[in-house]
């Protein structure tokens, strides 16, 4: 599910300067292609950008290694929004039919310190867009860029940088059934949606002004559509956790505002050997075990977690490796929690440990009451 | 205190000060309009000043260094790309367009127009809306063209709301803008005092058909990178650009109007000067006529320094109710002036955003005190007389009177020195572009008279004494001998006269000479049968130009003999504002006629020019910049410096910060391109300038603005500026005039009513009442021809100063002296009627006096 609604709130509400109804932001959807099923995934040509889709995303979390044992986690999100103007300026770098907006983030485990930035770009001559041919990604100086089956990353932004080459170790993960992940009942509210759930990584970081050379694993998620949330739905958590075993597994909850999950919340289950199964929310249970509250937006969001699958014998205990993961935005006076996490628990009676990304999003008071 | 004091603080001062009423309410009327000026045009020039760095600090936001055009012109905006280098160092940049335009609907507001990257620009400037917007709108519409949130104070003047279409003229169009929504009162909604416009960047540029121009780059640099950034910018980017802190700005237009407003407050000093002059007058007469009681008092035991208390409270008293209703009137004046100064800044400077007073303390403090210290300080040297007087001597009348004759030799001697120093003074340079030695020069003048006064009073009163008794009879002859026995009044109250006269006929001189001088220049310069501007220039001088389209219809126009497309703009010369102009040079040779100040023929000069790398100068550029005929300017151009040969300096009054004027062919190889900003069409002979200006309406588009004058309205239209921009001169110049009549009845009435002992034995020896109040008319008569006469005198030298020295220096202009004779006349006549008028009262209660009585206390 990622961060579409927060991406899209985000936009609107900071365009708008004043309290946006959601349906403000999706005034012309008809001109947009809904994820319906039956769509054909087809690689590598889908790792580029469906500009006929309204909303799309290049997600590229991890989990990164120094040589002297120290640890850190990542975000680098590309978010492409079509703008619905049809009086604007029509030619030029100032035109506006699609925006882009990246979010970096940077997790020092050790010095439990928290990194984010954010950007928000038009085609201009700040050079902003994503490529309809290839995987080329760009905002500004923050990029990414798939060739030879490895994906080159690149940010910085004062004195946190990242320089990563990610490489394409099995084949892309298809959530969802029949080619959509669902995200409400209603027909083409859905998206398109793909992972690479384990990207083998190398390269090299600065963390608040230290360089490290770092190796480790990464998560890259891409989903496009056009029309994917009710105004009933309120936030979501959303979990990818990478084993010790080689598998992985992505969850996500629909959060409603009767307090209960959306049935059409669902997961992903990747066996070591690539195979995959599609989870409903029946199949899984999460209870939350702890919180953490944030002193610079007052929202409380969920610390830990106990997942269980009974399906599959899987009992995992998730853990934030840092408290304040929290991309606290002044900007867009949207925040989100975004975080690298610990894993540890059973598969199959055997104990397996890993590391997981968690986003939780919809925690953030003002957020709730825009929606 | 002692009780004494305060004892004989009641009886001594207080009784006195209320039993002279109308004198002591005309010095406190005096002193109050001195402070009521100087704090009126200090208000007005710090709150149009404050307002104006408050815009600028709005419109610069979080940004610490800009990239702007050298030439202050757009430029191409692929100058962003190649600062790509900023993102490495997480420095953030943002293009910014900046632009005027005016409403359609009157008043004709200027209104600053913001083009920002409405997605990227919450980091730079704070933003946000006070209306929740229609929910006909979406947060992306700000994105469609024309589309633009509008400031509080603009849409509450023309009753915008979200929704509503607003006409502007933009250069030489009317355009329309739709309003998405009004900002809230902060943050960029206060730019330019809520007359603002923000729109998306592309939007702006096609609404003011910008192409790809930018008018700057803001940065938010850390402020230990920024020598750095900049000269890593300057690097790689073309010459013609800068990168400056945007507080340069702010600084660049303070130093373009210091001149302006050092010189308003030194002329409305020049006020408190005078009421300086009241003070010394109403205390020194108070002195000399209580010389007796003083001398009583000292026998009596009552100390020097006591006596010296006493009269600086009296002092005190008057200062802080002249001071104090000076600084309730300045506060009603400070409206009038700051319209005044807005008005003339924004003509002649810079656009200013509309203010409003604002309650400033520290000014009203500072006036308050300075008007205080003012008149305690003119209090000393009758206060130190006071104190001076022995006990013994008290009882002697005269002795007073002698040692003012006895002193005349060396006031008089002071006096020239002061004189020597004031022409010493007077050929001294600007320091910083302002002329403090012309200043120094004025005061030393009115001083240095001041103490020659006794000395020609003594030979001038003889004479007149002579004079006056042939004709108008022996009252006229005791009137003049009188007043020469009283050598020490009749000084001090000529002396101040003479300053009040002095200040007005200086001011009357020197507007007068600028005006005749402008109408002169006007005449023989402007030839050109038609003036043509973009409607949006009529609200400001800096908002628009024409579109070359246009231009070349007009060309087209057959009863047009030639046009003269002029291209203006502000620039910088050695950091210093000036205007860069580029004009057609063979038409202006052919067709007009500029006045060059070595004499030369215009067209002989433009002729040299015609094809080369030269130009020619204004005046006050030339003074500026120590520039002469001959010498090599370096203009900054987009490709970096090059050298132009200065070929001749002609008069212009239309800017002090100076112009240099470039041929057209010249500035098309080192400046791009860009539109003219007025055209000077001249017609073919026998051709109706009415018809042609007819013709241009009908080659204009539709939403096509322009203002056409015919040569008539043009010369009318500059006087109008003329006397827009000296309104506030003008006003000063009737103040001075109510504080020389205040003056010249203040003076007079104290004299006269101190007279009466004097009066009192002549009619004792006989004389009838008529004789009497001829007397003490005639006595009045004499007083006003004597101050008028030493006014004109000093008024004279002052204006010469002001208008070679201080305007020169200050603004770089040569003014011709043509002396306004029928003002000097009518004034001459008013103060003459003003002094027989102050000389009734006294006049009516001299005839009845009853003689033995005064004899008696005689």
């Amino acid at each position: 599910m990622r961060n579409f609604l927060c991406a899209l709130l985000a936009l609107i509400c900071f365009l708008s300067g004043a309290p946006a109804s959601f349906a403000d932001g999706i005034p012309a959807l008809k001109k947009y292609a809904p994820a319906l099923p039956g769509y054909k995934f087809r690689f590598p040509d889908d790792h580029r950008s469906h500009n006929n889709f309204k909303t799309e995303w290049w997600y590229y979390t991890g989990h990164l290694n120094s040589k002297d044992g120290k640890e850190f986690g990542f975000e680098l999100t590309f978010f492409r929004s079509a703008v619905p103007i049809q009086d604007g300026v029509k030619s030029g770098p100032w035109r506006m039919d699609n925006i882009y907006m990246t979010h970096f983030a940077l997790t020092d485990v050790q010095q439990k310190r928290f990194f984010h930035k954010e950007k928000l770009c038009r085609p201009g001559l700040t050079n902003a867009g994503a490529d309809q041919l290839e995987l080329n990604l760009r905002t500004e100086n923050w990029t990414a860029a798939r060739k030879d089956n490895a994906h080159y990353l690149s940010a910085s932004d004062g004195d946190c940088a990242i320089k990563l080459r990610l490489e394409e170790s099995r084949n892309p993960v298809i959530h969802g059934q029949n080619g959509v992940s669902q995200k409400a009942s209603c027909l083409g509210c859905a998206s398109h949606y793909y992972s690479f759930s384990r990207m083998p990584l190398k390269g090299e970081i600065i963390s608040f002004g230290k360089k490290y050379e770092v190796e480790g694993i990464a998560w890259m998620d891409h989903e496009f559509g056009s029309n994917q949330l009710t105004s009933e739905q309120i936030g979501w958590d959303w979990y990818s956790i990478q084993l010790n075993d080689n598998s992985e597994l992505m969850l996500y909850l629909m959060r409603l505002k009767n307090g209960k999950f959306d049935p059409n919340s669902s997961g992903t289950i990747v066996y070591a050997d690539g195979k995959t199964k599609h989870l409903n929310l029946n199949a899984y249970v999460v209870d939350t075990t702890s919180f953490w509250k944030s002193s610079k937006t007052g929202a409380v969001y969920p610390s830990a977690w106990r997942i269980k699958i009974d399906d599959e014998k899987i009992d995992l205990k998730i853990e934030a490796l840092v408290s304040d993961q929290e991309l606290a935005s002044d900007r867009s006076a949207i925040s989100y929690w975004e975080g690298s996490c610990k894993v540890s628990g059973s598969k199959q009676g055997k104990p397996v440990a890993g590391r997981a990304y968690v986003e939780l999003t919809g925690y953030d008071k003002e957020f709730k009451q825009k929606i | 205190m002692s009780r004494v004091f305060f004892i004989l603080l009641h009886r001594f001062i207080l009784r006195e000060l209320l039993k002279n009423r109308v004198r002591s309410l005309l010095t406190v009327l005096g002193i109050a309009l001195g402070v009521a000026v100087m704090l009126a045009i200090n208000l007005a020039n710090t709150t149009a000043l404050n307002k104006f760095q408050e815009s600028l600090d709005l419109i610069s936001g979080k940004t610490t260094l800009s990239l702007k055009a050298r030439t202050d012109a757009d430029f191409d905006q692929a100058a962003l790309a190649r600062m790509s280098m900023l993102w490495e160092q997480g420095i953030k940049f943002t293009p910014v367009i900046e632009q005027l335009a005016v409403s359609a609907a009157a008043p004709h507001e200027v209104i600053q127009v913001l083009g920002l990257d409405m997605l990227a620009d919450r980091d730079f400037r704070s933003q946000s809306l006070s209306s929740a917007k229609s929910s006909d709108y979406s947060g992306f519409d700000i994105f469609r063209l024309r589309h633009a949130y509008v400031g509080s104070s603009l849409a509450s003047k023309y009753g915008l709301k979200s929704g509503d279409s607003f006409e502007l003229l933009i250069n030489d169009r009317q355009e329309k803008i739709i309003v998405q929504a009004v900002l809230a009162d902060e943050g960029v909604g206060r730019v330019f005092s809520g007359n603002v416009i923000v729109m998306d960047i592309g939007c702006a540029q096609e609404l003011f058909s910008m192409k790809e121009r930018i008018s700057r780059v803001d940065m938010i640099c850390p402020e230990e990178k920024i020598a750095y950034i900049s000269s890593a910018l300057e690097k790689v980017l073309p010459s013609g650009l800068v990168v400056e802190r945007p507080s340069r700005r702010g600084a660049q237009v303070e130093k373009m109007l210091r001149s302006f407003q050092y010189n308003l407050t030194a002329l409305s000093l020049i006020a408190l000067l005078v009421g300086m002059f009241l003070i010394y007058n109403t205390m020194s007469i108070g002195i000399i006529r209580r010389r007796w009681q003083i001398g009583t008092l000292r026998a009596l035991g009552v100390s020097g320094p006591m006596i010296f208390r006493l009269f600086c409270c009296e002092a005190l008293i008057l200062g802080s109710c002249g001071a104090a209703l000076g600084v309730l009137t300045g506060w009603g004046f400070a409206r009038y002036a700051l319209v005044a100064v807005s008005r003339t800044v924004q003509s002649h400077y810079a656009d200013l955003p509309p203010s409003e007073l604002v309650w400033q303390p520290q000014i009203f403090v500072l006036a308050f005190g300075l008007g205080l210290f003012l008149t305690v300080l003119a209090a000393m040297g009758p206060a130190q007389e006071a104190v001076a007087i022995p006990p013994a001597e008290a009882a002697r009348r005269a002795s007073y009177e002698m040692k003012i004759l006895g002193l005349a030799p060396r006031l008089a001697l002071l006096g020239l020195l002061l004189l020597f120093l004031s022409v010493l003074a007077a050929f001294q340079p600007a320091i910083a572009g302002f002329p403090f030695f012309g200043y120094a020069a004025a005061a030393l003048a009115v001083f240095g008279t001041a103490a020659l006064t006794p000395i020609c009073l003594d030979s001038s009163l003889k004479a007149l004494a002579r004079f006056l008794a042939g004709f108008l009879g022996m009252e006229a002859r005791l009137a003049a001998l009188s007043l020469h026995g009283a050598l020490g009044r009749t000084s001090v109250t000529v002396a101040s006269l003479m300053v009040g006269i002095s200040m007005m006929v200086s001011l009357a001189v020197m507007i007068g000479s600028f005006r005749h001088t402008v109408i002169t220049w006007v005449g023989q310069t402007l030839k050109a049968d038609l003036w043509l501007e973009p409607a949006s220039r009529a609200a400001s001088r800096r908002a628009g130009n024409l579109s070359y389209e246009l231009v070349e219809r007009i060309r087209q126009i057959k009863e047009i003999a030639a046009v003269d497309a002029f291209i203006e703009f502000p620039i910088e010369y050695e950091n210093e504002p000036c205007n860069l102009g580029a004009g057609e040079l063979d038409v202006m040779e052919k067709f007009g006629n500029l006045m060059f100040v070595n004499g030369e023929q215009s067209s002989k000069v433009l002729s040299r020019i015609r094809g080369k790398d030269s130009v020619i100068i204004s005046e006050s550029f030339a003074l500026k910049h120590h520039k002469r005929s001959g010498d090599t300017l370096f203009l900054d151009s987009l490709s970096g410096k090059f050298p132009v040969k200065v070929e001749g300096i002609y008069y212009d009054y239309a800017s002090d910060t100076g112009f240099i004027v470039l041929p057209r062919e010249s500035f098309l190889k080192h400046f791009e391109e860009r539109p003219a900003t007025t055209l000077a069409i001249f017609l073919k002979s026998g051709v109706s300038a009415e018809a042609v200006r007819q013709s241009i309406f009908a080659a204009m588009p539709a939403n096509g603005r322009l203002n056409i004058r015919t040569n008539k309205e043009l010369k009318e239209e500059v006087l109008r500026v003329f006397d827009n921009t000296f309104s506030i001169t003008y006003a000063l110049h009737a103040i001075s005039i109510v504080v020389a009549i205040l003056g010249v009845m203040n003076a007079l009435f104290a004299l006269t009513m101190e007279s009466r002992k004097d009066l009192g034995i002549i009619k004792y020896l006989g004389a009838s009442e008529l004789q009497m109040k001829k007397l003490v008319l005639i006595q009045a008569g004499i007083l006003g021809t004597l101050g008028n006469a030493g006014g004109l005198l000093v008024g004279s030298v002052l204006s010469l100063l002001l208008i070679h020295v201080i305007n020169k220096q200050s603004f770089g202009w040569t003014i011709q002296l043509d002396l306004p004779f029928d003002f000097l006349l009518e004034s001459f006549a008013l103060i003459f009627f003003c002094s027989l008028l102050a000389g009734v009262i006294p006049a009516r209660l001299a005839a009845k006096t009853p003689a033995p009585e005064v004899v008696r206390s005689e």
